[in-house]
């Protein structure tokens, strides 16, 4: 922690503690405000460029918000949208209750069906670029083209009404009110349960470890953000207390796409503050598995003719899947990625 | 790995300098370096991508012989393994620089993969020949 930081954490203790309101600070405070003027922030997700997007829940629009803060409207032809992320090919994937749909809107804010769910809530893009969506008390899974795959029933793990997201270990996590579980073979298990109840939205760092975003009702009792191991045991239980009602945190990326120590938490109040970097041992964990862009084009042809490659075993899977989809990885789906990278042209007698 | 994108115009001076030394009036006398092609008959008009297989000595480079295609190469002792997309048509396909063209029946091309524009794998090669000259 810095001078800085440590003198301001020392001066907040001093001036709460005159005024009888002083409450035990944590890693990451204090906290500033990043953006505000929203209505329910909680949905939100980091584009490849360092954007933030926040779907404000009730009133049907997303706004994209600048690193410095500055925020514009993205799209607004979404009634209430649930849950945000960016696919494997930078689009916004938006659930939405509304018309039980799952939308995609382009980098230039153009909305389109994608397919459909009924009662979507959570939105999660997989190692392999695969989709989830959480939905009332079930998961289902759909392939990086929104082909639907399977549906897994989550009840007894809690309705993953606060988010769902992949644990760098590739785990599947869910988090309901009150608990948090993993998908393990298509069945629930418990990460950690028995927490308070309004335990909202989480994030995991690159260790696995998770923050988890407490909005308390007791009023004797302070809202915060705790860290949990990877195993569920709380390792720090007020890990970010200058926040209010918090009900979501994302790690941020910077301009190169990279996630860093930055995180940033949605208020039911509508402000999105930011936490106080120094006090993050870890940057965050991506909270989108697998990116069209990360796949090296050098890797994708030597896998082909057979040299040495990094390409693994997720992305010749997600290749296959924008190629022919045959369960293998050949030329037919490299062909697929050099077209969708742009590398060459779609031919004019291709029958897609 | 060999370099794939060797420009056109390189590939044709080096099939000149192979044409005017068989215009020569003297049968040469030692190894001719040179270039030697590799040519597609195809049964089908909407190839879209092709992997196949270059055998034989001392093969020094491959040469891109249509620019608009994607070439990439890869290379396991006498063998290389080349994969061409785009519009894949019957016709020249690369080139391949050699240290003596005279021994062009060392050399062999086999088709392993097609796949059509709409990156569908075919199911039968039958019909499909390349030719080494």
């Amino acid at each position: 922690m810095s001078r800085r930081a440590a003198l301001a954490i020392a001066l907040m203790l001093a001036v709460g503690a005159v005024m009888g309101l002083a409450q035990a600070l944590g890693p990451g405070d204090p906290t500033t405000v990043f953006a505000s003027g929203f209505t329910n922030p909680c949905r939100m997700a980091f584009d490849a460029s360092g954007d933030l997007f926040v779907a404000d829940l009730g009133v049907g629009q997303i706004y994209r918000v600048t690193p410095d803060g500055t925020r514009s409207l993205f799209n607004d032809d979404i009634a209430d949208p649930r849950g945000v992320t960016f696919d494997a090919f930078g689009n916004l994937l938006v659930t939405t209750r509304t018309d039980t749909a799952v939308y995609k809107i382009s980098s230039d804010g153009q909305a389109t069906k994608f397919f459909d769910v009924f009662g979507a809530s959570g939105i999660a893009i997989g190692p392999d670029g695969s989709i989830w969506v959480a939905a009332v008390d079930s998961l289902h899974h759909f392939d990086a083209m929104g082909r639907y795959l399977e549906t897994f029933d989550v009840g007894s793990g809690g309705a993953a009404a606060f988010g769902i997201q992949f644990s760098p270990a590739g785990e599947l996590h869910m988090s309901s009110f009150a608990s948090i579980h993993k998908l393990v073979d298509g069945a629930p298990v418990p990460i950690a349960t028995g927490q308070p109840v309004q335990m909202r939205g989480f994030t995991f760092d690159v260790t696995g470890n998770f923050y988890w975003a407490y909005r308390s009702l007791d009023p004797d009792t302070v809202s915060r953000v705790k860290l949990y191991s990877r195993a569920g045991i709380v390792l720090q239980d007020s890990f970010v207390t200058q926040v209010q009602e918090p009900c979501a945190g994302r790690f941020a990326r910077d301009a190169t796409g990279a996630t860093t120590d930055r995180m940033f938490i949605a208020q039911l109040d509508g402000e999105i503050r930011e936490a106080n970097p120094e006090g993050f041992p870890f940057a965050g964990w991506p909270v989108v598995g697998l990116e069209l862009d990360q796949i090296s084009e050098i890797d994708a042809a030597d896998r082909i003719v057979g040299e040495p490659n990094d390409l693994d075993d997720n992305q010749a899977h997600f290749i296959d899947v924008i190629g022919n989809n045959d369960g293998s990885y050949d030329i037919g789906d490299f062909r697929a990625y050099l077209v969708e990278t742009g590398v060459i042209s779609p031919s004019t007698a291709a029958a897609r | 790995m060999l370099n794939k994108r060797i420009p056109v115009a390189m590939a044709l001076a080096f099939g000149l300098m192979a044409s005017i030394a068989c215009s020569d009036d003297e049968a040469p006398t030692g190894p001719t370096a040179g270039t030697l092609s590799v040519t597609l008959t195809t049964p089908n008009m909407d190839d879209g991508a092709i992997l196949f297989e270059v055998t034989g000595p001392d093969i020094v480079s491959v040469s891109v012989t249509v620019p608009e295609h994607y070439t990439h190469v890869g290379v396991d002792g006498s063998t290389l393994t080349i994969v061409v997309v785009g519009d894949i048509e019957s016709g020249l396909l690369v080139g391949f620089d050699v240290s003596d063209t005279r021994a062009v029946d060392s050399y062999s091309a086999t088709v392993t993969q097609v796949a059509d524009r709409s990156n569908e794998l075919r199911g039968s090669l039958t019909g499909y020949d390349l030719t080494v000259e």
